[in-house]
């Protein structure tokens, strides 16, 4: 598949030398999914990776008797899943779609296989994964500011 | 400036604790034209007086119109006020926006809470030039969904196809179909060419520091990036000092100022 046109701006292909990024465009497959449909549910193995190349990814959870609530979205050049690299490889949320996605697919098996071989992949992807994770706790913790309360103005 | 008399000829709920009001001169005087990003110091009499920034159209500068927040004494004097009321305002301070259009330029906005209120002029001035910009791109961050101000305007910028329009609200309720998450995020999916990028931001100050370096993460240069300033304005004109940011007066040397010239004085403590 090519991922030419997500690289720049992709926080998982644009940290990637031409090598990874190569190998992971021979490993990604097109992926469509209708609003509404689950992309993976929590608690099931982790075993995939996607780049979102249209359209966006909520990832949510239900509360017993309640509705579903979205915790965070997901757009355009967002890498969804990353319990895949490391143990326990399980889905901590379940992500569905908001609206019509079209996304990047990559088996996490072959990626781990090679990662196994290639020190310089796994280097890479390891990197990716623990920027995006960092990233996302940095904008975890503001939000938990709640900057637009009423005692924050 | 002296104050001028004003009387209140619109008002309009938009959440729980924030009003938009429309305020005609009483007097004989002149409209008071403003430039996008600029405040007024509006006096409740018996009450006080506070800065509020200027929320309305500045090609229609006959009616005065503030966004205000119940946030003190002041503000929900201001917030219960009725039509008819009347309140003595002075005006137009500070800095503008840079909507001056370059052409084939991209612009992002990025509002959070009541800081659209500000940059809905800046909006009004963009939409109203819009064929003298490149891309124009929105993003704007919401407590909730029952806290996103100008709900029937916000359906119609979404819907213009030349305005790139994405709205995002810190917590999930069950009548919001949207993003959730900060804004930040989103200024992933905006395309623009950073170098060739004007981004003017206002929100909460630890926001605005956010995105401006998600923006210069994204090359957005510096010099490039607008901010509004936030202080105790008093005077509103640089005398009294309450409003000081280390070298610079909040209400003369800002409300917007360039990032590159403040992001030292931007969350230094004690400052």
């Amino acid at each position: 598949m090519n991922l030419e046109p997500w690289r720049a701006r992709s926080p998982l292909l644009s940290p990637l030398d031409d090598r990874a990024f190569e190998f992971l465009e021979s490993v990604a497959e097109p992926m469509r999914l209708s609003a509404g449909e689950v992309l993976f549910r929590a608690d099931t193995p982790a075993n995939r990776f996607f780049l979102i190349t249209t359209g966006t990814i909520a990832l949510t959870i239900t509360p017993p008797s309640e509705p579903t609530v979205t915790v965070q979205t997901f757009g355009e050049n967002s890498l969804i899943g990353l319990s895949w690299l490391l143990p326990p490889h399980r889905w901590q949320w379940t992500a569905r779609a908001v609206d019509d996605v079209t996304l990047a697919l990559f088996d996490a098996n072959p990626v781990l296989a090679a990662c196994e071989t290639d020190s310089d992949l796994y280097r890479q992807l390891l990197t990716v994964v623990a920027r995006e994770s960092g990233r996302r706790l940095q904008r975890l913790r503001i939000r938990f500011l709640d900057l637009y309360g009423k005692d924050q103005k | 400036m002296m104050l001028r008399p004003f009387t209140v000829k619109s008002k309009l709920a938009e959440t729980s604790d924030t009003v938009t009001l429309g305020f005609a001169a009483a007097d004989e005087g002149p409209a008071t034209r403003f430039e996008p990003g600029q405040f007024m110091m509006v006096y409740v009499f018996g009450v006080g007086e506070v800065p509020l920034s200027i929320s309305g159209d500045p090609s229609e500068p006959e009616v005065l119109v503030h966004t205000v927040r119940d946030v003190g004494a002041v503000t929900g004097a201001i917030c219960s006020l009725r039509i008819g009321d009347s309140v003595g305002i002075r005006g137009p301070y500070g800095t503008s926006w840079p909507v001056e259009p370059t052409p084939g330029r991209d612009v992002v906005l990025v509002a959070g809470g009541i800081g659209l209120a500000p940059l809905r002029p800046a909006l009004y001035h963009l939409l109203a030039n819009r064929s003298r910009y490149d891309s124009v791109s929105v993003v704007y961050g919401s407590r909730t969904s029952a806290d996103l101000l100008y709900r029937e305007e916000l359906a119609g910028w979404r819907s213009r196809p030349d305005v790139d329009f994405n709205i995002t609200v810190d917590r999930d309720s069950p009548d919001w179909v949207g993003d959730v998450g900060m804004v930040t995020p989103l200024l992933d999916r905006l395309r623009f060419i950073p170098s060739n990028t004007t981004a003017i931001v206002c929100g909460p100050e630890i926001m605005m520091r956010v995105v401006a370096k998600d923006l210069i993460e994204r090359d957005v240069h510096p010099d490039d990036i607008y901010v509004s300033l936030e202080r105790n304005f008093k005077c509103g004109i640089g005398f009294c000092g309450h409003c000081q940011i280390g070298p610079k007066f909040a209400c003369k040397d800002g409300p917007v100022a360039v990032y590159s010239s403040v992001a030292d004085l931007l969350g230094q403590e004690e400052l």
